[in-house]
C-alpha cells in the first residue's frame, strides 16, 4: 500500500500557516526593516523597480492564463486564476520568509522568490495534468477523492524534486561552511521553508480551490 | 512499442559526455606565454559582484550651490549610461543626506576598461565638445592599454566649436574595408547645429574646412578627425586608432544620454568585496558537483534505468545551459553570471530530471498495476510528456517577462525608467535557456534513451525501471 498525504486536511493549515508567515514578515519588515545593505537607495529607482515588479506580475499571470485556456479550453480560466494565486502566495512567504530570517533582501532574495514562484506553478501544472486525467477517467468518483488523487500523483515527482532540491542546498550550505560565507549560509533556512511551503500551499490550497470550483 | 537502435544510446551518451566535459572545463592551448581559449568553460566565467566584489566609485556634489540640484538625477542619469552601454550586473546607491551617490562595478566586468576606469567613465560627467586642433597638454596609458590624450590647450582649449548640448543621438556602427574593421561613433546634430557645421565645414568658405576637429569628453580627447569633406547632413562619425566595439559602445552611451545634472567629484574609490563572502565562484562549484553526484545517485537508486537516462538529461542540460552563459566558443567575454543566475541554473538542471522522474513515476505506477514493461513505459512517456511540456512553457513564460521587463532594453527603459534589477534579470535569462533546452532534454532525450535501452535484452527487465524483480 503507497502512503499518500491527506492534502483535503492540509488545506486550511497552510492556509493559516501562509497568512502568519506574510503578516510576520510585514511586521518584521516594518519594524526592522528588509536588512538591506542598500537601505538609501534612491526612493525613486525603487519605485520603479516595485512598479515594474507590479507589471511583470500581472503580466506573468495574464500569459499563464491565456496559456492555460489554449492548452485546456474553459477549465484554463480557472486554471490559470488559481496557479498564480499560488504562484504569487508563494512569492510573498519567500520574500516573508527572508525578512524573519534576517537574510538581507539582495539578489539572493529575489533568486529564492523567483525559485518559489517558478516551484509553485511546477506544482499546479502537475497537478493540472494529474486532475484533469483522473476526472475524466472517474467522473462518478467525489470530487474531494478526485482531487487528493491528484494532489498525491503530482506530489510523488515533487517530493524527489524537493529531496534533489535539499541536496543542492545541502551541498551550497556545506561549500558556504567550508569558505566561511555566512551571508550565503543565512539564505539556507528560508530557502528550503520557501521550497517546501510553496509547493505544499499550491497543492494544498489552490490546486483544492479549483479543484472545488472545477 | 516502437523499440530503437542500441547504438543510438551509446552514441548519444558518448557525445552528450564529450560536450559537458567541453562545456564544463573549455578548451585552451598555450602559444608561448599567451593562452588562447577556444572554448571558455565554467572557470572563464564573468562572475557578478555578489560572487566576484567589484570596484565602488563614490561621488558628492561639488559645491554647495550644486548640491541644491536633485542627486537623484545624476543617478538616473548614471543609470541610463549603464543600460545603454548593456552593463547587466552594477549597483547604484544615493545618500541622498550626505548628498553622494555610489556606483558599483564588477570586477570581472567584459570591458576593454579596467572596472575602475569603466565606472569613472559611466560617472563622468560626460560634456562632449568639438574643439579646433588637437593640441593637449598630457598623454597617459589607460587601463586598455591605449594612449590617452588629456587636457586641451592653446587654441584647441581656447575655444570650443561646438558642444553636446546639439547632439540628438549618439550611435556606434562598424566599417569593414580589405578585411579590417574600424568602429565609429556616429553623432547627430540638431538642425541648429547642423546649419553651422554646415557652413563651417563648406569646401569653399568654411574655416575648418581640410582642417582637424577634434572631439572631446570632457578632459579626455576621443579623436582628432580632419574634416575631409563637408559635414551637410548635421551628422559626425569619428573613430580612433585603438577603437573596439566596446570602445565605441561606451562613449556613444555616455554621449547619447548627456551631462550629469550637475557636477560630481569623486570622493573615494573602493575595493568591494564578495557579498557572499571570498571564493563565492569555488562554493557554487563545489556545490554543483556535489549535487550532481548526489542527485544521480538518488535517481539510479530509485529509477534505475530511468535514472541512468537523467543523469545524461542532466548532464546535457548543465552543458547546454553553460555554454549559453560562457558562449561557448562565440565572443570574447561571457555573461556576467551572479547568484541569481546561478540558482536559476540549479532550477534548470532540476527541471531536466523532472522530466525523467514524472517519466519514472508512471512507469513504476503502471508496472505496480501489473501492466507489461513495453506499455507502462508507453503509457509513462505519453502521460507525462504534456506535463513536462506545461511546465516549460509556463517557465518559458515567466522567463521572457522578467528578461523584457528587468533587462537592458530600451523600450522598456522609456515606458518605466531606467531602473532595471540585474539579479531578475540574470535568473530568468539562464531559467529561460533551461526551460527551451529542457524540451529536448526533459522530453525527447528522455523517451529516445528510453526506447534504445530497452532494445539491450538485459535491460528489458521490470526490475530495470524501479518494478519488481
Amino acid at each position: 500500500m503507497k502512503k499518500t498525504v491527506n492534502f483535503n486536511g492540509l488545506s486550511k493549515v497552510m492556509l493559516i500557516l501562509a497568512a502568519v508567515i506574510i503578516v510576520a514578515g510585514a511586521l518584521v519588515l516594518a519594524i526592522f526593516g528588509g536588512g538591506t545593505a542598500a537601505a538609501y537607495t534612491a526612493a525613486n529607482l525603487g519605485l520603479a523597480l516595485i512598479l515594474k515588479a507590479v507589471v511583470a506580475t500581472v503580466l506573468v499571470c495574464a500569459l499563464v492564463l491565456l496559456y492555460f485556456v489554449i492548452r485546456f479550453r474553459k477549465d484554463g480560466v480557472k486554471m490559470g486564476i488559481f496557479s498564480s494565486l499560488g504562484a504569487v502566495v508563494s512569492g510573498l512567504m519567500a520574500l516573508a520568509l527572508c525578512v524573519v530570517c534576517r537574510a538581507p533582501l539582495g539578489n539572493f532574495a529575489l533568486a529564492v522568490v523567483l525559485t518559489a514562484v517558478c516551484l509553485s506553478y511546477i506544482a499546479s501544472a502537475l497537478f493540472f495534468n494529474s486532475f484533469v486525467k483522473k476526472s475524466s477517467r472517474k467522473k462518478n468518483s467525489p470530487a474531494e477523492d478526485s482531487y487528493n488523487d491528484a494532489a498525491n500523483k503530482a506530489f510523488a515527482p515533487l517530493i524527489v524534486l524537493l529531496a534533489i532540491f535539499i541536496g543542492i542546498l545541502v551541498g551550497a550550505f556545506v561549500g558556504a561552511a567550508i569558505y566561511g560565507s555566512v551571508s550565503l549560509m543565512l539564505y539556507a533556512l528560508p530557502t528550503l521553508l520557501t521550497a517546501v511551503l510553496s509547493i505544499l500551499f499550491t497543492l494544498a490550497f489552490s490546486c483544492r480551490l479549483y479543484a472545488k470550483k472545477a | 512499442m516502437k523499440r530503437l537502435g542500441k547504438s543510438l544510446s551509446v552514441i548519444l551518451a558518448v557525445l552528450i559526455l564529450a560536450f559537458s566535459v567541453v562545456s564544463v572545463f573549455g578548451v585552451s592551448y598555450y602559444v608561448g606565454d599567451n593562452k588562447n581559449t577556444a572554448i571558455k568553460g565554467f572557470g572563464d566565467i564573468d562572475w557578478g559582484i555578489d560572487v566576484s566584489g567589484g570596484t565602488s566609485i563614490t561621488l558628492k556634489a561639488a559645491t554647495a550651490d550644486e548640491a541644491d540640484a536633485d542627486i537623484n538625477d545624476a543617478a538616473q542619469v548614471i543609470e541610463d549610461r549603464a543600460v545603454s552601454y548593456g552593463l547587466t550586473d552594477y549597483e547604484l546607491y544615493v545618500n541622498e543626506e550626505s548628498n553622494t551617490l555610489t556606483f558599483v562595478v564588477p570586477e570581472s566586468v567584459d570591458s576593454d576598461y579596467s572596472a575602475e576606469e569603466l565606472a569613472s567613465f559611466l560617472t563622468s560627467y560626460g560634456e562632449l565638445t568639438l574643439r579646433p586642433g588637437s593640441a593637449y597638454e598630457d598623454m597617459v596609458v589607460d587601463s586598455s592599454n591605449s594612449a590617452a590624450f588629456v587636457t586641451p590647450t592653446s587654441d584647441t582649449a581656447k575655444s570650443v566649436i561646438m558642444d553636446g548640448s546639439h547632439v540628438t543621438d549618439a550611435t556606434w556602427f562598424e566599417y569593414s574595408e580589405e578585411g579590417e574593421t574600424y568602429y565609429y561613433v556616429n553623432l547627430t546634430f540638431d538642425d541648429e547645429a547642423a546649419e553651422t557645421l554646415s557652413a563651417l565645414t563648406n569646401a569653399d568658405t568654411g574655416a575648418y574646412y581640410n582642417q582637424i576637429i577634434s572631439v572631446w569628453l570632457d578632459d579626455r580627447m576621443l579623436s582628432s578627425p580632419t574634416v575631409s569633406e563637408p559635414l551637410d547632413a548635421g551628422a559626425l562619425s569619428f573613430s580612433g586608432e585603438m577603437y573596439t566595439e566596446d570602445k565605441a559602445n561606451l562613449y556613444s552611451a555616455i554621449i547619447s544620454t548627456g551631462t550629469l545634472p550637475m557636477e560630481l567629484s569623486v570622493a573615494s574609490v573602493d575595493t568591494v568585496d564578495s557579498t557572499v563572502g571570498n571564493n563565492a565562484s569555488d562554493i557554487i562549484f563545489i556545490a554543483g558537483i556535489v549535487a550532481l553526484i548526489a542527485i544521480a545517485l538518488v535517481m539510479i537508486l530509485k529509477y534505475r534505468l530511468i535514472g541512468v537516462v537523467s543523469v545524461f538529461a542532466m548532464l546535457l542540460q548543465f552543458g547546454a545551459v553553460l555554454a549559453v552563459v560562457t558562449g561557448f566558443c562565440f565572443g570574447d567575454g561571457t555573461f556576467t553570471l551572479t547568484i541569481p543566475g546561478a540558482a536559476a541554473m540549479a532550477l534548470s538542471v532540476m527541471l531536466s530530471v523532472l522530466g525523467c522522474v514524472i517519466f519514472g513515476e508512471k512507469t513504476k505506477a503502471e508496472l505496480r498495476e501489473g501492466t507489461v514493461l513495453g506499455t507502462a513505459i508507453s503509457t509513462a512517456i505519453e502521460s507525462g510528456r504534456k506535463a513536462v511540456f506545461d511546465i516549460n512553457f509556463i517557465l518559458a513564460i515567466i522567463a521572457l517577462v522578467g528578461m523584457f521587463l528587468f533587462g537592458n532594453w530600451n523600450l522598456t527603459f522609456a515606458i518605466f525608467g531606467g531602473a532595471s534589477a540585474s539579479g531578475v534579470y540574470n535568473f530568468c535569462f539562464v531559467l529561460f535557456f533551461g526551460a527551451v533546452f529542457n524540451f529536448i532534454t526533459g522530453y525527447f532525450l528522455p523517451q529516445l534513451m528510453i526506447r534504445s535501452l530497452q532494445s539491450f535484452n538485459a535491460f528489458n527487465k521490470p526490475s530495470m525501471f524501479g518494478g519488481a524483480k
